[in-house]
């Protein structure tokens, strides 16, 4: 996640001191991704290394306070109209399970499913419950901003969700469709849901 | 304190068709769904979760097996007191709104009140409440053409529920909806539930099984997990009542 652009499009609005910004960014964010005081701090002084903003004296309570600079509007504006690069995927440790799941000998691949199924139901549950107490008429902006990131909690699980259904559904295909030809080598077989995995002798 | 089941089914079997034919579409599903509760059932296509939603609304018959609904076990009655369960306890909300199209909005939902015998001034004052507690008090002389699908499946939920019926059943209604359409659907379903009635969604979107208190994983025919608040938690809020 890139602290630095969240902290300059804070500082767009208004010159703020580190706490401040730290309670800004969660009003938007909930506390789904957890910013310390401390990363806040050494973001700024980074961010004043570079000309991006710079320290504008303190308040009566020795805060001192950080405005943008011309060249962090520019950065910001940049951040806003760039997409996000995809070119890397991040590590997904639940597709990487799986992977190794659906190949290493004796390891049960349906319970696996269905345990990570159970669990990302759950959180999606959560999110839900979290959703239904928001509400969704009369929202401030801040209020908004977190509903939005609450909605994109629900998606990313409803698709972690869809997907496992997926790999569930093709796994059971290849079972039968591996015992149809004669069990090949290679060819993960479930014979019912929960089925443990076995790889065929070769 | 006894617990306050709504829906209880008891070890359901559905097996359609003969011999080599058979298809198990049930295989001993037992599932109850207790008043101020949202359940939810998932599954891919041919789980058997409709199936489990027309024999919970009494359209279907099981195999085998007990469905009682508030207590009264609906395979022992006779085709009429079944039918009349139906319109007095069982709600039922399909994905296709099925409205008729020939009556507004108010007419359709006073409908099942009117079939059950209370005067048509009576069941048109419920109808007028059930469309005020979904939010569409003012398009009560409407025609379900002339209204959005979201519209049409809160005056579908406001028909379900008028009369106070305490088992909401729905087999996917959001499927025909956007998803912020299909978010407000849920919402009043949640609502419904959390003022005391038992609620079964069916569906296959996890989005949407989200809104409930349990899931219930269904695959071929058979219950294969189930996530959510313990139901004894859920009677301790409700059973006080």
């Amino acid at each position: 996640m890139s602290v630095k652009h969240a902290l300059l499009a804070l500082l767009e609005q208004q010159p703020m001191y580190g706490y401040q910004l730290r309670t800004e960014f969660e009003q938007r964010t909930g506390t789904t991704w957890p910013l310390n005081v401390g990363q806040v701090y050494t973001t700024l002084t980074r961010l004043e290394r570079d000309g991006l903003a710079s320290a504008q004296g303190e308040d009566t309570e020795g805060h001192v306070i950080y405005r943008i600079t011309d060249a962090g509007r520019e950065e910001v504006a940049t951040w806003f109209t760039t997409p996000v690069a995809r070119t890397q995927p991040p590590r997904d440790e639940l597709a990487i399970k799986l992977a190794l799941a659906v190949t290493v000998p004796g390891v049960d691949v349906g319970t696996v499913i269905q345990q990570q199924r159970s669990a990302t139901m759950a959180a999606l549950q959560d999110y839900t419950r979290l959703k239904r107490q928001a509400g969704t008429t009369g929202l401030e902006p801040a209020e908004l901003a977190w509903s939005l990131v609450l909605d994109s909690l629900v998606f990313a699980a409803e698709a972690e969700i869809r997907w496992l259904d997926h790999c569930e559904a093709r796994l059971r295909r290849a079972a039968v469709e591996g015992a149809r030809q004669g069990s090949p080598a290679q060819t993960a077989q479930t014979t019912q849901p929960g089925a443990p995995v076995e790889r065929s002798p070769r | 304190m006894s617990a306050d089941a709504v829906l209880r089914l008891s070890d359901v079997t559905r097996v359609h068709g003969t011999g080599p034919h058979q298809v198990h579409a049930l295989r001993g599903i037992s599932f109850t769904a207790y008043a101020g509760e949202l359940v939810a059932v998932m599954g891919p296509s041919g789980s058997g979760k409709s199936t489990l939603l027309t024999i919970a609304g009494g359209l279907d018959q099981p195999t085998s097996g007990s469905v009682a609904v508030e207590g009264t076990d609906l395979t022992t009655l006779s085709l009429d007191a079944r039918a009349r369960m139906r319109r007095t306890s069982i709600g039922y909300v399909f994905q296709g709104f099925n409205l008729i199209p020939a009556l507004t909005a108010a007419e359709n939902v006073a409908l099942p009140r009117e079939l059950d015998g209370v005067s048509a001034r009576q069941a048109r004052a419920e109808a007028r409440k059930a469309l005020e507690e979904v939010g569409i008090a003012e398009l009560a002389d409407r025609f379900p053409d002339d209204m959005s699908g979201g519209q049409q499946q809160r005056v579908a939920i406001a028909r379900a529920v008028v009369g106070d019926r305490r088992l909401v059943l729905a087999d996917e209604p959001t499927g025909a909806l956007d998803t912020e359409t299909g978010e407000e659907i849920l919402r009043l379903l949640r609502a419904r539930c959390d003022a005391g009635a038992a609620g079964v969604l069916v569906t296959h979107e996890a989005r949407h099984a989200a809104w409930a208190d349990r899931v219930v994983f269904l695959r071929d025919g058979v219950v294969v997990d189930e996530t959510g608040a313990d139901p004894v938690d859920v009677l301790t809020d409700h059973a006080v009542r």
